[in-house]
């Protein structure tokens, strides 16, 4: 037998001899049926309220570990719950992708309406009309500037250095497109003839609506820009 | 939904609390009025007494409230809460460290019982000094940690550790004196 099997059995044996010595311990022979006090003591008053407040004490500390086992099962059902609904809803497509687009679009209106906040550029009600509500992905704007007859709003995509201008203009001969070593052609956007010039990468469209000009120019694709002015009309 | 259901409240009667007051509160009493000679101050240990119950009712179990081993158990603890404030009463000025202190550099002979040795391991207990005896039965029959036991019996950690070892060491010794 080894020693550590040796000081088991030890344990083991001592704890029996010592269960065993109750029998002729001195305190449990002396105190054996507790016929030593008096019968007819009777405890005071102070006793028995201070005994009423042990009571109070030793249920609260006997109904804690139920408490806690039941907040721990509510918890377990809570979360077993919400996981079955959360991997219900994930594999179902009809529940899973209006609730992916609407909390998409969530993410880019409180993005977008941040990103103002942040900017705090507005534009008024002047020209809220005329503002387009189409806004490319990452971009934010950076700065309105509005005159008497015209509306300048420039947007930018700060972590990619990109930025776009969209311009209004309330009346039609008040601007014009500089189409010189450039590629410049018409196309149609909603319905209307717009005029469309590319340099490099930077694309210029011009489009004329209701007796009103409209102008879009920057580093943005022409889908993008064909979006901005369908979102006007 | 069942979870939820499951959890109905299982309310006893009497709680494990009650049954001990209601099983012990003479003996405890008893143990009291024996050390202390006065229903006051006895009444005093019966409430200190029963607070260091409730300190570890989670280590009494259920099941084993009348039993022998339980009322040891209880006995120990209100021996020496009567002693003390017994103690105090009287103003004495025991250095229970220093009786605690024991020649570290003297042989230490380990404990190892055979079956055989039973009983003579019985007589071995009995003859112990109380403070031996009441730590060594709260540390290795009644499983309770070091820290507990030295707040039941009023006295540190340290000096617990030390009793439990010296009491092994007695046992040892003992039993050994008994072989020659």
């Amino acid at each position: 037998m080894n020693k550590k099997q040796e000081q088991e059995r030890t344990e083991i044996l001592l704890k029996w001899a010592l269960e065993e010595s109750l029998e002729t311990d001195p305190d449990m022979l002396k105190y054996q049926s507790g016929n030593d006090i008096e019968d007819y003591y009777a405890f005071s008053e102070e006793y028995e309220r201070r005994l009423k407040r042990l009571y109070k004490m030793a249920e609260r500390k006997e109904r804690r570990p139920v408490r806690m086992k039941k907040f721990r099962n509510m918890a377990a059902g809570i979360v077993v719950f919400l996981g079955v609904s959360m991997v219900t809803v994930s594999q179902v497509e009809a529940f899973r992708v209006p609730i992916v687009r609407f909390f998409s679009s969530i993410q880019k209106e409180s993005t977008f309406f941040g990103a103002r906040k942040e900017n705090g550029q507005k534009v008024t009600e002047n020209f809220k009309e005329y503002e387009p509500s189409y806004v490319p992905e990452g971009y934010t704007i950076l700065e309105v500037n509005e005159k008497s007859n015209c509306l300048r709003i420039k947007y930018g995509m700060p972590q990619d250095s990109k930025e776009y201008l969209f311009v209004f203009y309330r009346n039609i001969e008040s601007v014009s497109i500089d189409t010189e070593e450039s590629d410049y052609e018409t196309i149609e956007i909603a319905g209307k003839q717009a005029h469309y010039v590319r340099e490099g990468e930077r694309i210029r469209v011009l489009l004329d609506h209701d007796g009103h000009r409209y102008y879009v120019s920057g580093n943005i694709s022409l889908e993008e820009v064909k979006r901005i002015f369908e979102s006007l009309f | 939904m069942i979870a939820f259901a499951a959890m109905i409240d299982n309310e006893k009667d009497e709680s494990k609390f009650y049954r001990i007051n209601e099983v012990y509160k003479r003996t405890i009493f008893s143990v009291a009025y024996d050390i202390t000679k006065n229903y006051h101050d006895a009444e005093d240990v019966m409430t200190d007494t029963l607070v260091k119950i409730i300190s570890i009712l989670d280590d009494i179990d259920e099941d084993s409230i009348e039993t022998k081993r339980c009322k040891n158990l209880i006995i120990t603890i209100a021996k020496n809460t009567a002693i003390d404030l017994y103690r105090k009463k009287k103003r004495e000025m025991e250095a229970l460290e220093k009786l605690d202190t024991y020649n570290a550099t003297a042989g230490v002979e380990e404990l190892i019982i055979h079956v055989e040795q039973i009983q003579e391991v019985i007589d071995a207990i009995n003859k112990l000094d109380d403070k031996y005896r009441d730590v060594l039965y709260l540390r290795a029959l009644h499983d309770l940690p070091a820290k507990k036991v030295g707040a039941l019996l009023n006295i540190s950690e340290v000096s617990v550790n030390m009793r439990f070892m010296r009491a092994k060491q007695m046992l040892a010794k003992r039993l050994k004196e008994r072989e020659k």
